[in-house]
């Protein structure tokens, strides 16, 4: 759209303001017109195709692969294998183990093993088969017990027995604390591996330009920064020489939290040739790609007394976390610490085994390291206020904490909102009276259940993976004699609506409509660095580098409309798109006030920069006591409404009612949007999503086995939002796009015991588990009728 | 008249002509490389996820506006047809957004926007054909669209805004451009070494198959373009029969209804859930829209798959094949079509011309059950179809048929012969149960264990008991809390 430059705005005008409105996404229109260009979208005319040869093999000792046939089909340009790269990547500095390319082993199957770049993708397809891989099998562990079994062969040198890492922490002392509750229960559960399975697939087009020794990378990422970074790796080229560009995203969740292969692999071919190579892998590579949730077998022990108080927890959890790191140490770190922070917790003993098995690597997924620990936990919770005959929202009424305040294992919790969550979800769905006089009849051969849990998540992680000492974030703005202020962010705007943010916060500062404001984001050559889209750290910590970067700009401006208007800086209003001294000056339109600003000085940039406090760091009473620090907590209560069919066993959920503290809601719509699509995304993981394997491979690898919930499936979701103003967010801003998930997973199965009389406690809750159990139950109940 | 030798159609208004492209080229590849057109996405290219729907309209008055999947579509199977895809919504001059796509911004019913081309087709299509915006139906409309960021509420809300204001704005009228060049007489293809006939009349297409016994005979391509797009199969020839209009009549004699082999699920649907209420029900759940708008009911059948919905209820209805070669036919009882597991009793160049099903069960003898793990765009656990009928409270007829319980749909002959002659009481269906073991032997697979699917056919069949002492209208509840009407 042709931006020309508004009308002068009359005085008495209002400033726009945008942050707290219901606002449309500033990239909408072009994905709705289909004009957002992603990935595979570059059809490049010079660039080769690439395509991957993925090992056949769960685990083998590589003895030979053999491309000679695939290089010499017409139309191959380049084969690269794992001789073609020695260096190894990954998203941890302590834990960069896995080739680009397998070498000496292939760890799981559909592990790259090569890759060919040809003319067009059915050459390279075609020369993928003409590869032969010759190998000695070795025993496959499919299962974490089987991989830390007594005789196991170790996957990796360096880890032995299989363990990434193993955690141990007692705070407090749980045994005594078990000993003096008036009720303790154990309890073993099961949670599927689960994956992010977002609509776009992965891919990657990168151009290699040999006289000038520069590599241009676009791909489907949410950390441009770390790509960046591993590209420099594995290429072995200076960082100085590559640019990472950033398209839009078709969806992350966390599967593009680390740098993958198509991106890795494409700059290698890249490089051989001397050109441009595209990689797009299919839906079912996507699929083995994975860096999902892992499959997790947990044991939970909590004390209570009879009035609800939680007095001990004792928390185990082995996690299958595949065949190479990948995030693995902070996942299982995670699904410990964040047992604190939501509520008030004394003694609390933690186990957790991070486990290497020959299937694909599992990563970091929306909620990373706190959903199955959180479905256990308040699983759990219910199921010991129904044997204390206590209401489930009132256990957790007693148990709050007290901000502002430091948790045990030394979190910083400034702000706290779930007592206003649970009060609202308790009122809007009539748990109550739903409970005091039941649910309406669902018809014969139905029966129907509510239930309740809360969850919460970290505004950003406190300490980036690669801590070097720079502010968290930086955000540059520059306003030039057009009048148009654009926004350097390398903040990865994936669909989450950062873009938007960054723009609404800047236009908020200065006063001014949205189209004033072009934001360009995560263009290496171009943008600040930033550590990238997870842990929900985008909105707290580049929203408060815009806040600042904004401001300095405003400044700046004021003081040149107090120039052109010879009063003091302290005395100009804003108003919008007009600069006045006191309200009875005629005042100046902003135009005039930019040429002011850039008299002497041209083009104007000012810097915003953004960095945690030591507070927030978390602690050193345990090795990893840091994962789980961050500048604030989210808080979520929800309510789930179910209906059981006795024939079938299928669930159908006919309501959610959720309430989400994410401090100040920057902006409503979008807000609303990222809660909604976390509850949802919890019942795929509840109910229906399994990521399962068959001997190691990959089963459920496309759309129709993966069953993401489809729109009949999917409920209606009631939000609502508190805010609890955070000191530190911007505006007090927390987070917005994870807490939700996984509170959704313990209040169905609530639910469903509400309906049933049965727990569940292994996910997803299929029709056939909830059908059998239910059989079970009948045949109990008869022979107890007959004795 | 000389066959026609080169595909043409309308893109987005203006004739495109292909000559040189594999016939096996879908209709997305031909989008996003030959034409650049970048806006319809790839998300799994098998028919799943719906990224990649476009519109697609015949040339004749009055056809209807259909939402399909361009990646399984393949370019010989658009002769003659008009498609019409995201970019051509937007006003290509002032920028303006077709109020769809408006709405799908204001509403925030597109987060990460890859979904979104692919919503705003389907809802585009549906406001096109003047379609319902109450919540059950749009979940119709949407069925064949994943999104993995919304959670859909937006979206329904956004077409609901978006359908209302392109009324107002009189923005459905179909793209101007060009008229839909006529495809004209049959369509010899070959490019790439393959070869692809599009027959229009019946005789045509019984020559060619009976001179091509070899040839891939292609009915819909809902499955026939995954093994390209997936399995990278080449196929050498095929026939189309979706050219051939007499395969597409659906006839109504008194005691017959006549299916020609052509006719999609889509088109099938008003006569067939009007007829039969539940068979409605069930062909709402097969699929998604935008496969039921190309998949047809022949090819469901001649395709073997033991998956398929639609057998075991045509078992249950006594349907009889006509399956020709050449000039001979011969008539075919649908149970004795499958013989094992991927087998048919078809013979090389003969193909399924109709269907035929008797018009002796009446709307409410027919009960369908489908059980999976996802309402719709699933593969069913178990496929129920009871075709019972009392005389006296005794029962005088019974065709019970499963898909899923075995490796072809099968009918359930041991416990019919427990049901009939006996009275129609609880005592009745408790001592037939057992029988269902004679009959089936699941299998346990991801999709359900054996004892699960074993237990739950009979508790269909007690389920089945307990509705028919009710009406339809009392015991069919549909997605939230629609009633059938």
């Amino acid at each position: 759209m042709n931006e020309q430059v508004k009308p002068v705005v009359a005085a008495g005008a209002e400033p726009v303001r945008s942050v707290g409105e219901y606002v449309p996404m500033v990239d909408g229109p072009e994905k709705a017109s289909g004009r957002a260009k992603y990935t595979a979208d570059f059809v490049g005319a010079d660039a080769l195709e690439a395509a991957i040869y993925r090992s056949p093999y769960a685990h083998a000792r590589i003895l030979e692969v053999d491309t000679s046939e695939a290089e010499a089909t017409p139309g191959v340009r380049a084969v690269v294998t794992g001789n073609d790269c020695d260096k190894t990547y990954g998203v941890l500095p302590i834990a960069r183990g896995e080739y680009p390319l397998a070498r000496e082993r292939v760890r799981y199957k559909g592990e790259p093993v090569a890759a060919v770049a040809a003319d067009d993708i059915h050459i390279a397809k075609a020369a993928i088969k003409k590869i032969r891989l010759r190998v000695r099998e070795l025993p496959a562990y499919f299962r974490a017990k089987d991989a830390y079994a007594e005789g196991a062969i170790d996957l990796h040198e360096h880890r032995p027995g299989n363990l990434e890492r193993e955690v141990f922490f007692e705070l407090g002392d749980v045994e005594q604390a078990f000993k003096g509750s008036d009720l303790v229960m154990e309890k073993e559960f099961h949670a599927a591996e689960v994956c992010q399975a977002q609509m776009e697939m992965h891919g990657a087009l990168v151009e290699y330009d040999p006289i000038r020794d520069r590599l241009t990378c676009r791909c489907s990422t949410q950390v441009p920064y770390y790509v960046h970074l591993m590209l420099a790796k594995v290429t072995g080229m200076d960082q100085g020489r590559i640019r990472v560009i950033k398209p839009h995203v078709g969806g992350g969740f966390g599967a593009r939290t680390e740098t993958l292969q198509p991106e890795l692999i494409a700059a290698l071919l890249a490089c051989k040739i001397g050109g441009s190579v595209r990689l797009l892998v299919t839906r079912e590579e996507t699929f083995i790609t994975h860096r999902g949730r892992p499959e997790t077998d947990l044991r939970l022990k909590l004390g209570m007394m009879k009035d609800g108080k939680i007095t001990g927890v004792e928390f185990e959890n082995d996690q299958r976390g595949g065949a190479h790191s990948s995030y693995g140490i902070v996942t299982i770190l995670y699904a410990g610490s964040m047992l604190y922070a939501i509520y008030d917790l004394q003694n609390v003993k933690y186990i957790g085994r991070r486990v290497l098995t020959n299937t694909p690597p599992c990563g970091a997924f929306r909620g990373h390291g706190t959903v199955n620990a959180r479905f256990v936990f308040e699983a759990l919770v219910d199921e010991m206020a129904g044997k204390l005959g206590l209401d489930p929202i009132d256990v957790r009424r007693r148990n709050y904490l007290e901000a502002p305040t430091f948790t045990q294992n030394d979190l910083m919790v400034n702000s706290y909102g779930l007592p206003e969550c649970i009060d609202w979800v308790e009122q809007a769905s009539g748990w109550k009276e739903k409970r005091a006089n039941g649910m309406p009849d669902p018809g014969p051969g139905k029966r129907k259940g509510i239930g309740f849990a809360c969850s919460h998540y970290i505004s950003g992680a406190s300490k980036p993976v690669n801590w070097t000492g720079e502010p968290h974030a930086t955000v540059n703005l520059k306003l030039d004699w057009d009048g148009a202020i654009t926004v350097l962010t390398g903040a990865a705007e994936i669909g989450q609506g950062s873009s938007t943010i960054v723009a609404q916060i800047t236009g908020d500062v200065l006063g001014l409509p949205l189209d004033r404001i072009r934001v360009i984001a995560a263009d290496s050559e171009v943008t600040p660095k930033d550590n990238g889209s997870y842990s929900s750290r985008v909105t707290f910590y580049v929203g408060n580098a815009t806040l600042q970067a904004a401001t300095s700009l405003r400044q700046i401006l004021v003081k040149a409309a107090a120039r052109k208007l010879e009063a003091n800086p302290e005395d100009i209003d804003v108003v919008g798109e007009f600069y006045r001294a006191g309200s009875q000056d005629a005042g100046i339109p902003y135009q005039e006030v930019v040429m002011e600003a850039l008299r002497d000085t041209g083009t104007i940039t000012t810097k915003g920069i953004y960095n945690t406090i030591p507070e927030s760091w978390g602690g050193k009473k345990y090795r990893g006591a840091a994962i789980g620090g961050t500048m604030g907590f989210s808080y979520a209560a929800q309510v789930v409404e179910v209906t059981v069919d006795e024939t079938t066993g299928e669930v159908t959920v006919d309501d959610v009612w959720v309430a989400h503290d994410c401090g100040k809601a920057l902006n409503r719509l979008t807000v609303e949007g990222q809660i909604e699509g976390s509850v949802w995304m919890g019942m795929g993981q509840a109910l229906s999503e399994e990521t399962s394997f068959y001997n190691g491979l990959n089963v459920a690898n496309n759309f129709l086995d993966y069953r993401i919930p489809t729109i009949h499936d999917s409920p209606p979701i009631h939000t609502h939002i508190v805010e609890s103003i955070d000191p530190h967010g911007p505006y007090g801003a927390k987070e917005a796009g994870e807490g939700s998930l996984s509170g959704f997973i313990p209040a169905v199965a609530n639910a469903i015991h509400a309906a049933t009389g049965i727990r569940f406690a292994d996910t997803p809750i299929t029709p056939d588990k909830v059908f059998l159990a239910m059989e079970k139950a009948a045949r109990f109940s008869k022979k107890k009728e007959t004795v | 008249m000389n066959p026609q030798q080169k595909i043409t159609f309308l893109l987005n208004g203006q004739v495109e002509t292909v000559s040189d492209l594999s016939p096996t080229t879908t209709l997305l590849q031909y989008l996003r490389r030959q034409k650049r057109l970048t806006g319809s996405k790839e998300g799994c290219a098998e028919g799943d996820c719906g990224a990649c729907t476009v519109a697609v309209r015949d040339a004749q008055q009055g056809s209807p506006t259909l939402a399909v999947n361009a990646c399984i579509l393949f370019l010989p199977m658009l002769h003659g047809k008009s498609i019409t895809t995201i970019e051509a919504l937007t006003n290509p001059v002032d920028g303006t957004l077709h109020p769809i796509q408006q709405a799908f911004v204001d509403q925030h019913a597109s987060q990460c926007g890859f979904c979104t081309p692919g919503f705003v087709m389907s809802a585009y299509c549906a406001a096109a054909e003047g379609e319902d915006t109450d919540d059950a139906h749009l979940c119709d409309v949407f069925a064949g669209n994943l999104c993995r960021c919304t959670g859909y509420g937006p979206i329904l809300k956004a077409a609901r805004v978006g359908a209302s204001n392109s009324d107002s704005q009189g923005a459905l009228t179909s793209t101007p451009g060009k008229d839909i060049p006529s495809g004209g007489a049959l369509l010899d293809y070959q490019a790439n070494g393959q070869r692809w006939f599009g027959p229009t009349s019946i005789e045509e297409l019984a020559a060619i198959c009976a001179a091509h016994p070899e040839a891939t005979i292609v009915a819909g391509a809902t499955d026939i373009g995954l093994w390209i797009t997936k399995q990278h199969r080449r196929l050498e020839t095929m026939i189309d029969i979706g050219r051939v209009q007499r395969l597409k009549n659906m006839e109504d004699t008194n005691t017959t209804l006549i299916i020609g082999a052509g006719v999609t699920y889509a088109a099938a649907y008003a006569k067939l859930a009007k007829r039969w209420p539940d068979f409605g029900e069930l062909l709402r759940r097969l699929g998604g829209r935008q496969v039921r708008n190309t998949g047809t009911i022949g090819g469901n059948i001649a395709n073997g798959s033991p998956i398929g919905d639609s057998s075991p209820v045509l078992i249950a209805l006594d349907a009889t094949l006509v399956l020709r070669h050449g000039g001979k036919r011969r008539r075919l009882p649908m149970e004795d079509f499958f013989c094992d597991y991927g087998k048919q009793d078809r013979a090389p160049g003969e193909f399924v011309e109709t269907i035929e099903i008797p018009l002796d069960t009446g709307p409410d003898e027919l009960r369908c059950y489908k059980v999976s793990k996802r309402f719709d765009q699933d593969i069913s656990a178990v496929c129920g179809v009871f075709n019972l009928r009392m005389e006296n409270g005794i029962v005088a007829r019974a065709r019970i048929a499963f898909g899923g319980m075995a490796a072809i749909p099968k009918r359930a002959a041991a416990v019919e012969t427990a049901l009939l002659g006996r009275a129609w009481t609880q005592a009745t269906i408790e001592a037939a149960l057992p029988a269902f073991a004679d009959d089936f032997t699941p299998i346990s697979d991801m999709r359900a264990s054996a004892d699960y699917r074993l237990h739950v056919a009979q508790n269909l069949l007690r389920r089945y008991f307990h509705e028919s002492r009710l009406s339809l209208k009392e015991t069919r509840l549909v997605g939230h809390g629609e009633a059938l009407s």
